[in-house]
């Protein structure tokens, strides 16, 4: 019975970690569909999210299936709830990469903006929390997990500084103002994408050490890495 | 002999030798002495018995006739003396016994005190038959007694029996003691034989233990040594032959090496990423090159699973293809990290020796420059394409518009062919530098560009000589600033040309009457030509694009001044085949700066 058990949580392992590279491929498309301006990338994006959504409900279904037929306890239990809490994440993360390529698909037929916002950066650095996040799930990696934790409040700055810019931008070129609103929600996309891959992070904390950090992360980072929120 | 498992620790196990030797041999030895012992001693005993027998028998013969006389004439006293007397005298016990059985006289005890002796077996067989002998216990003489009685006549029908009777115990102590040296004789065999055998298989065991642990050396792997035949022809020959199974054993050990070896040198050496996995998923084994195209530590990752390791989804679907379909697959992956590569793979099912299958292979080249190429290509072709059309469509239409019509009209015709002239102008230019960038381009591919040691400031004069005619047209003006001595290594035709196109498009996009200047100075082991001009900028966004074939910050502008969209490519391929760079710096509304760094070569000596 346990070998079955063991055999089944391998297996969904596996499930997730395509999910994972589904979500990121679609991001990372997303924000490329962005940057070169490429209608029929974004458009392949758009419908490669039913994929992820099939993917999501046999994750769910799986894992029902698990709790029922084998009632796993501790470790175990705890291995199921998150992976059951980052499916969900991930189908997420997969639709706000829809939003960025609806956006894109729209952008690509305008007039490209000028902004001197630093958008390879935020790209950067958000698509790199995603990664890290499913990083730690593979190598059970808690301190991973915790950076980032901290690596979120980069991203919510940057998005700050983002709306700031585009304020000024629509003031000083109002007929631009679709597009630069456009912008405004893709930066929007991708600091919740941000918050998405911190979830995730915070789930496999959860699956480590069984605490639920996500309401006082500050204090766990503090009594962990020791560093300042 | 207990079974053990191989590569336990080797233990005594079963009987060791000794102990299938020593306790039969021993026990033979003793149990043949003991045999012996007792044969002798019965025959001994029996011989013994038998010689006195005859002794007494013989003594009874004698004394027949004077027992005769003596129970005729005497009475019981005189029986009774010459019972006594001739029992003393020849050293035996006599006793006469009456037909029924009393005792009449008895030289040793007093005859009242025995019983009737009538059941005597001794005095049974002489009533009998004439004589009887026996070897029984005494009660009255308290010892083993040896008698012989023999039945005597005298009278008509009277007779009587005269027994005589020697101790047995004589010969018994003998014998006992013969005995006692036999054991302690036996107990010295016993001694002798256990040494014997100890020695024995001494000789034997330590031969084996010999072998043995020179079979334990070669079941460790160590097949260099051999073993020492022993003396023991049985031996030898065992040993011999596992000395020849060790010779064999390493010859194919060393086959197996060299195959490995050959086949690692191969996996190794592959420039295509190989990966195999089994049925679960799981990664058997990465060569070097798939391990550093995906960026993996072979070590850490081997036995996990493909998508704890690789998180590429195609190459995930491709695997699980494999897997499930059992048949050839072929896709291309693209990679994101470090940065973007196209990856094509190939993957077969992997088989063990019996055929089965065991998991899949797959192969993977990495097409990435084939597909830059590729797009570079059909960049070009749809650009040059479009290039050319537009002039060729103006043409064109002008022509058809003349033949239509308008060659009626002078001044429109003159007009039209004007343009039409412009445009012929416009493509010779484009193929010209088309042509000029193909010949660079492949000058650098081969690297056939001869450079030498020459002066700087003629190229820039010989350039402004070419552009003379447009500067003024356009009012501009044109000063060049280089020391003499500024020497650089070059080859002048390439350098011309590209300086021609940095201050050609100077004076196009600068504004009449505007100022250009030509600087040419040294800065650490470079020599740097620079343009710089007070045309409207370029914003920052497109200076790293600006070297693009065929970009246009400004599609109507670039186009009413009459450019090719190639001469900046120009620029950057003469500046890399000198082993230098192309660069620009600018400020939007307040000029621009293009700059070529070239090698620096030493200043020559003061000249006249």
């Amino acid at each position: 019975m346990r070998v079955h058990l063991q055999r089944e949580i391998d297996r969904l392992k596996k499930q997730i970690l395509h999910l994972g590279a589904l979500a990121e491929k679609s991001v990372h498309d997303a924000v490329q569909a962005l940057k070169r301006r490429d209608a029929d990338l974004a458009e392949d994006v758009i419908q490669g999210d039913t994929v992820i959504d099939d993917i999501e409900v046999e994750i769910e279904e799986e894992c029902q299936k698990i709790l029922a037929l084998h009632q796993p306890v501790a470790h175990e239990l705890r291995y199921i709830i998150a992976i059951l809490k980052i499916n969900n994440d991930l189908e997420r993360v997969g639709d706000l990469a829809v939003n960025v390529a609806e956006r894109a698909r729209f952008l690509a037929t305008q007039e490209p903006v000028h902004m001197q916002f630093d958008f390879p950066g935020m790209t950067e650095k958000v698509q790199a929390m995603l990664r890290e996040s499913l990083d730690a799930l593979v190598h059970s990696d808690v301190d991973l997990a915790y950076r980032v934790c901290i690596a979120d409040d980069e991203v919510d700055a940057l998005h700050r500084q983002m709306f700031n810019q585009v304020q000024d931008a629509i003031r000083a070129r109002p007929d631009q103002l679709e597009p630069l609103i456009h912008l405004l929600s893709v930066s929007r996309h991708l600091e919740r994408i941000a918050d998405l891959a911190t979830n995730i992070a915070q789930d496999i904390i959860y699956m480590i050490n069984g605490d639920i950090v996500r309401h006082h992360v500050e204090d766990y980072l503090q009594q962990h890495i020791g560093q300042q929120p | 002999m207990a079974y053990q498992g191989l590569g336990e620790r080797p233990r005594r196990t079963g009987v060791p030798l000794v102990w299938q030797v020593i306790p039969p041999f021993v026990l033979l030895t003793l149990g043949i002495l003991g045999v012996a012992t007792w044969h002798a001693y019965t025959t001994v005993r029996d011989f013994h018995q038998r010689q006195v027998i005859q002794e007494l028998e013989g003594r009874a013969f004698l004394l027949e006739d004077a027992l005769a006389r003596r129970l005729n004439e005497g009475g019981p006293d005189a029986l009774a003396e010459w019972t006594v007397r001739l029992g003393a005298g020849s050293g035996s016990r006599i006793t006469v016994v009456a037909e029924d059985g009393r005792v009449l006289a008895d030289s040793a005890v007093p005859p009242e005190s025995l019983e009737n002796h009538r059941n005597r077996p001794e005095i049974v067989a002489a009533l009998r038959d004439g004589r009887g002998a026996s070897v029984r216990h005494s009660h009255s003489m308290q010892g083993v007694m040896i008698n012989v009685a023999v039945a005597v006549p005298h009278g008509e029908d009277a007779a009587a029996i005269l027994r005589l009777g020697l101790p047995a115990d004589v010969m018994q102590a003998a014998l006992r003691g013969m005995v006692r040296e036999s054991l302690l004789g036996a107990v010295a065999v016993a001694l002798a034989a256990i040494l014997a055998s100890l020695v024995i298989t001494f000789r034997i065991t330590r031969p084996l233990a010999q072998l043995r642990q020179g079979a334990e050396r070669f079941a460790r792997g160590d097949l260099s040594t051999r073993l020492v035949l022993p003396e023991i022809t049985e031996l030898a020959g065992l040993a011999n032959t596992m000395n020849q199974m060790a010779q064999e054993l390493e010859r194919r050990m060393q086959t197996i090496r060299r195959q490995h070896n050959e086949l690692d040198a191969v996996w190794t050496s592959m420039n295509e990423g190989v990966a195999a996995f089994d049925g679960e998923e799981r990664i058997i084994n990465l060569n070097n090159a798939a391990a550093s195209l995906f960026d993996l530590d072979l070590a850490r990752v081997r036995g996990r699973h493909i998508q704890e390791v690789i998180r590429q989804p195609e190459l995930q679907g491709l695997v699980k293809q494999l897997l499930e379909l059992r048949t050839p697959v072929e896709g291309e992956l693209t990679l994101l990290t470090p940065e973007e590569r196209h990856i094509q793979a190939r993957g077969a099912v992997l088989r063990d020796a019996q055929g089965e299958s065991i998991g899949g292979l797959l192969v993977f080249s990495d097409i990435t420059r084939l597909r830059q190429l590729e797009r570079a290509r059909k960049d070009f072709v749809a650009n040059v394409t479009h290039e050319i059309r537009t002039p060729i469509t103006s043409i064109k239409g002008y022509a058809e518009t003349l033949l239509d019509g308008a060659l009626d009209n002078p001044g429109d015709a003159a007009r039209f062919l004007a343009v039409i002239a412009r445009q012929a102008d416009r493509l010779t230019a484009l193929i010209d530098d088309i042509l000029s960038l193909a010949a660079i381009e492949q000058d650098k591919d081969r690297r056939v560009v001869q450079c030498e040691d020459a002066p700087v400031r003629p190229v820039l004069e010989t350039a402004l000589g070419l552009c003379a005619r447009d500067a003024e047209s356009k009012q501009a003006r044109v000063r060049i600033d280089c020391p003499e001595r500024l020497h650089g290594v070059i080859n002048r035709a390439l350098l011309e040309q590209a300086v021609v196109n940095l201050l050609g498009n100077a004076i196009k996009y600068g504004p009449p009457g505007g100022e250009v200047v030509l600087r040419g100075r040294a800065s650490g082991d470079k020599a740097i030509i620079e343009v710089e001009d007070q045309g409207p900028g370029i914003e920052a966004h497109h200076l790293e694009r600006v070297f693009e074939r065929f970009y246009r910050v400004d599609r109507a502008r670039s186009r009413r001044a009459g450019g090719t969209g190639l001469g900046l490519a120009i620029v950057k391929h003469v500046a890399e085949l000198h082993s230098g760079k192309a660069g620009v710096r600018s400020t939007p509304g307040q000029g621009s700066v293009f700059s070529l760094e070239l090698p620096l070569a030493p200043e020559p000596p003061p000249s006249s």
